[in-house]
């Protein structure tokens, strides 16, 4: 079992790699900001196989917060930046 | 490996899997509709499969925590989808060129008559 | 346009019972104690932040949201796997449409939850809602021709079709599904053809003519629908709006 959760590690990082890549190159503010969520998403599911690693669940609460804070916070930027760019 | 080991397994990788896909479609496809596409649709599969895979190996109650964070996830990608898709859309973060047809910039250019 | 009001901030009690499940699935306890105080939270939330009441009978019919969430899931495992072999095959040429395909029901959030169902299938997403003239603008990977575009349309009014089934009431389901017939017949077929490139200057005006819509319709359903021109209002998907492109292109 060691070994699938380090496959699974290691596939979240490379995601998380990839995502950071897009956040670093990304043209527009949005793509930014999509990225930014995507990096949130993958790190509820490296928490989520960390619990499923320890056997127990104690980052549910975590969990569901972070997931609950990235898209409220997504939302308000998204919101923001259409805004800005549609009076510039 | 028992049973239960396999079939968390198998969820846990694939879902890591369709991550990864999600995340490589971020960094290649061109446009920020295209790439909204690759960003919630397979990431939401793959977080669902993996907390699938993790309430597999845990005790049913905080299995049930899980199933309210999968919940969450499948009720605000799709709105989180479509705010971006009107903002992206609006400013200009679609390439016409990858468009076959475009109905709404139709109905928009008609409606200016 | 039937719109249920909004009057009143009376506490609904599905709402009270369904934060209070909420409530206890988070602690992943199921006592009194936690019922209780679940039931404080709940009723403090709904009197602090009180929301529109509306007849919202989703869980007086729970075998039709067995069905479609079977259907949600089954498309989305689908679509999913179609949509990561387009995509790991052509990224590099991508291929997309946006289409208009009409709103089968005239009751707010019933659009709303239909659209979110129709966003959560891999390869679509409902762009923009034309509230008033009762058009979705649907976003759609993977359209190479005039066929995908008809196909991807179908799609979506089929799955429309099936989550105002859930979530309406009885009179709404009969009625989506002739609405849906209807919509499928009169669809154009041969209307779809490679859109004129807009010049710059009329791809401005273009968002100007949004960002108007945008003011006037922020107000309504969560900034979702936007409220166009009036040109619009006849809805609709009649070849005279094809007509009228096609004088302008030149």
């Amino acid at each position: 079992m060691t070994i699938v959760f380090a496959i699974t590690f290691g596939l979240l990082g490379l995601a998380g790699l990839l995502t950071l890549l897009r956040i670093v190159r990304g043209p527009r503010t949005l793509d930014r900001i999509l990225a930014v969520d995507v990096l949130v998403v993958l790190i509820v599911a490296g928490t989520a196989v960390g619990m499923a690693m320890s056997s127990r669940g104690i980052y549910i609460a975590l969990i569901v917060a972070v997931a609950l804070l990235g898209f409220v916070g997504t939302i308000s930027v998204v919101r923001l930046v259409e805004r800005r760019e549609e009076y510039r | 490996m028992s049973v239960r080991d396999w079939i968390s397994a198998v969820l846990l990788v694939s879902g890591a899997l369709f991550c990864v896909i999600g995340a490589w479609g971020m960094v290649r496809l061109p446009d920020t509709l295209s790439r909204l596409q690759a960003a919630t649709k397979p990431q939401t599969l793959g977080l669902l499969l993996i907390l699938a895979g993790t309430a597999v190996r845990l005790e049913p109650h905080f299995a049930v925590g899980l199933v309210l964070a999968g919940l969450f996830q499948v009720i605000t990608a799709p709105v989180l989808s479509q705010l971006f898709g009107r903002a992206a859309y609006r400013t200009g973060g679609v390439d016409r060129s990858t468009l076959v047809v475009d109905e709404l910039s139709q109905r928009l250019r008609a409606g200016r008559e | 346009m039937s719109r249920r009001s909004t009057h009143g901030t009376r506490v609904a009690p599905s709402l009270v019972i369904w934060l209070v499940v909420v409530w206890m699935l988070l602690w992943g306890t199921f006592d009194v104690a936690t019922a209780v105080y679940g039931l404080v939270v709940a009723l403090l939330v709904l009197v602090l932040f009180p929301l529109p009441s509306h007849r919202w009978n989703i869980f007086r019919r729970p075998w039709r949201l067995v069905v479609l969430t079977v259907y949600v899931l089954a498309d989305l495992f689908g679509s999913a796997l179609r949509f990561v072999a387009d995509t790991v095959r052509n990224s590099a040429k991508v291929s997309a449409a946006i289409i208009a395909v009409p709103v089968l029901s005239d009751v707010d959030h019933i659009i709303a939850s239909a659209a979110n169902v129709v966003s959560l299938a891999p390869g679509k997403f409902v762009l923009q809602i034309d509230r008033p003239g009762g058009i979705w603008y649907v976003y759609a990977s993977g359209v190479r021709t005039a066929e995908d575009a008809h196909k991807a349309y179908d799609d979506v009014i089929d799955m429309q079709r099936v989550a105002v089934w859930a979530f309406g009431d009885e009179t709404e389901a009969p009625a989506a599904r002739s609405r849906a017939q209807e919509a499928k017949r009169q669809r154009d077929r041969s209307a779809v053809r490679k859109p004129q490139r807009p010049s710059p200057i009329e791809a401005v005006a273009a968002s100007e003519a949004q960002s108007r819509g945008a003011e006037s319709g922020d107000a309504e359903f969560h900034g979702a629908a936007t409220r166009e021109n009036d040109h619009d209002r006849d809805g609709g998907d009649d070849p005279g709006d094809f007509d009228e492109n096609r004088r302008e292109g030149r």
